[in-house]
């Protein structure tokens, strides 16, 4: 049932506030600002938009996707699940989707209950990766696959935002400049993987992930990613 | 051939399948077909298959073929020598092209410790369609070690394949798995504009999915490789997966390797531990130098020279 509400419960648990720390990662970003990769608005525009269409963005959409679909059938989600949690390419970037993902899943079920949703709380008992969460949370509370993905999709780019502002030389106008930027493109990507199966994962940001490597032994840091 | 040396009497599924794809390959770059030129005829596909079953002679004994099958132009052969056995893949038809499709697969039972890598590097040349396909599976039984240390795939302009390795390790196999891709080769003039490659890895311990990488590259390759996010001007890549008992705890033990072997520079790479596993990444401009970085860092961190035939 698709409760009038919906959109709000969206924008509630993909804002900043809601109890994930969302604010503690980067996924990598901060190694990218170290190495002069992002530096200005241009670069974080190319580095961002290359993370959601060819590496985790895409990747996070599909597993969201499937976990929507799954979201009825236990032993389906949590195969979705161990798939999203296998994927994590790092040591930091498993930290990042699965402590997310947990505190999500704890903060939907302690003030958002519901039946389905206590199904998908027995279903993924022990670490949750966030997508999975965030999918599986969304079906059951009858929200639509496609506003759930190009949600999920914005909240990470503004998520990375926050972070370049943060980190970077970049300003409140640039960065809001690229989340404008970048919207149409997270709608796009959202009609394009919302009936990819999970075959489709796949990724080519392979300086993200050793970025991600690098970023472990960065010596001043201030994000867990 | 068996674990002797000698060749050795093969199940029926071993046969010389035709393979009319003898003629030179067009290695040319950026050639695009003149459109008088009518189109080349319809060729053979190579189905190579090397299905390898390997254990040990008694309890704690050397490790023995116990059973072998091959077919196409997929071989394997054991050089007579100390130490842990070692298989040697060879791909007789010299290259995947158009529609290809190899499988190898190695079954150890408990107790078993083998090497496996290729006697050169293996090219993908351009496909003028069809997808190439190189299935890879391993089983390793309780306290069986497996390293996987091919030499590198040095993928043409236009080529087309899709990789995929799937390895199921008992709780206490050790498995460790390396792979090197070139996409082009600068140093000889080979670039790479565009091109079709996805290598998926899966691996499970214990029936449960404790690794998953998939890359894909689908398109303008050359351009997306200059991109900071995607390669940073890197033209080669590698990836070292350690999921032995114990490989988490010795991050500390891979970065000093690492950095010892990377000593010089041209080569950006870094390890990572969790969930058990250790995994190094290496990004380079050029194979022959992060092949180098590759080969110093496995000889040190395995305590083991590397195969002969990496050493030329």
């Amino acid at each position: 049932m698709r409760s009038a509400s919906g959109p709000l419960i969206l924008m509630a648990w993909l804002s900043p506030t809601f109890p994930v720390g969302s604010f503690a990662y980067s996924h990598g970003l901060e190694w990218a600002v170290e190495t002069g990769d992002i530096r200005d608005e241009a670069s974080l525009a190319a580095w961002l938009g290359d993370v959601l269409e060819q590496g985790a963005g895409r990747n996070d959409m599909i597993l969201a996707a499937n976990a929507h679909g799954a979201a009825a059938d236990a032993a389906a989600l949590a195969a979705v699940n161990e798939l999203a949690l296998a994927l994590a390419p790092s040591r930091e970037l498993h930290l990042e989707t699965s402590q997310q993902g947990r505190s999500f899943l704890d903060a939907t079920l302690a003030a958002w209950p519901c039946d389905a949703l206590a199904a998908i709380g027995a279903a993924l008992p022990g670490q949750v990766a966030f997508p999975v969460a965030v999918g599986a949370s969304a079906a059951a509370h009858g929200m639509p696959r496609y506003d759930t993905l190009s949600a999920y999709g914005l909240a990470f780019v503004q998520n990375l935002v926050s972070a370049a502002l943060r980190c970077a030389p970049i300003g409140q106008g640039a960065g809001t400049r690229v989340v404008a930027a970048l919207a149409p493109r997270i709608a796009a990507l959202a009609r394009i993987v919302e009936d990819l199966d999970l075959d489709a994962i796949g990724s080519a940001t392979l300086r993200v992930d050793l970025g991600s490597f690098r970023h472990e032994t960065q010596y001043s840091r201030i994000f867990r990613s | 051939m068996g674990p002797d040396g000698g060749e050795r009497g093969l199940p029926s599924r071993h046969r010389r399948s035709v393979d009319a794809r003898t003629s030179p390959r067009n290695r040319t770059i950026h050639a695009p077909r003149p459109p008088s030129i009518p189109p080349v005829p319809k060729r053979q596909r190579s189905h190579g298959i090397v299905d390898l079953h390997v254990g040990p002679a008694g309890i704690g004994g050397p490790t023995r073929v116990r059973d072998l099958a091959e077919a196409g132009p997929a071989r394997i052969r054991f050089p007579r020598e100390a130490g842990t056995m070692e298989g040697i893949l060879v791909n007789t038809a010299g290259g995947i092209a158009c529609g290809d499709d190899f499988a190898i697969s190695a079954r150890l039972d408990p107790g078993a410790d083998l090497v496996l890598t290729s006697v050169a590097a293996e090219k993908v040349y351009r496909s003028d369609g069809p997808i190439s396909t190189v299935r890879n599976g391993f089983t390793l039984g309780s306290a069986a070690r497996l390293a996987w240390l091919p030499q590198e795939t040095i993928l043409f302009d236009g080529a087309r394949l899709r990789r995929r390795l799937e390895a199921d390790l008992a709780e206490d196999a050790a498995l460790l798995l390396v792979e090197i891709v070139a996409f082009g080769r600068a140093a000889r003039d080979e670039t790479l504009t565009e091109a079709l490659f996805e290598d998926v890895w899966r691996v499970r311990r214990g029936g449960r999915l404790v690794f998953a990488d998939t890359v894909r590259f689908d398109g303008a390759v050359g351009a997306a490789l200059s991109r900071a996010a995607i390669g940073g001007g890197a033209r080669t890549m590698g990836t070292i997966l350690d999921c032995a008992p114990g490989a988490e705890a010795r991050i500390e033990e891979a970065r000093a390797c690492l950095d010892a072997a990377i000593a010089g520079g041209g080569i950006e790479a870094a390890a990572s531990a969790w969930n058990g596993h250790l995994t190094l990444r290496l990004l380079g401009a050029e194979v022959g130098a992060l092949r180098g970085v590759v080969a110093r860092f496995l000889a040190v961190y395995r305590g083991a020279p590397m195969p002969r035939v990496w050493q030329t």
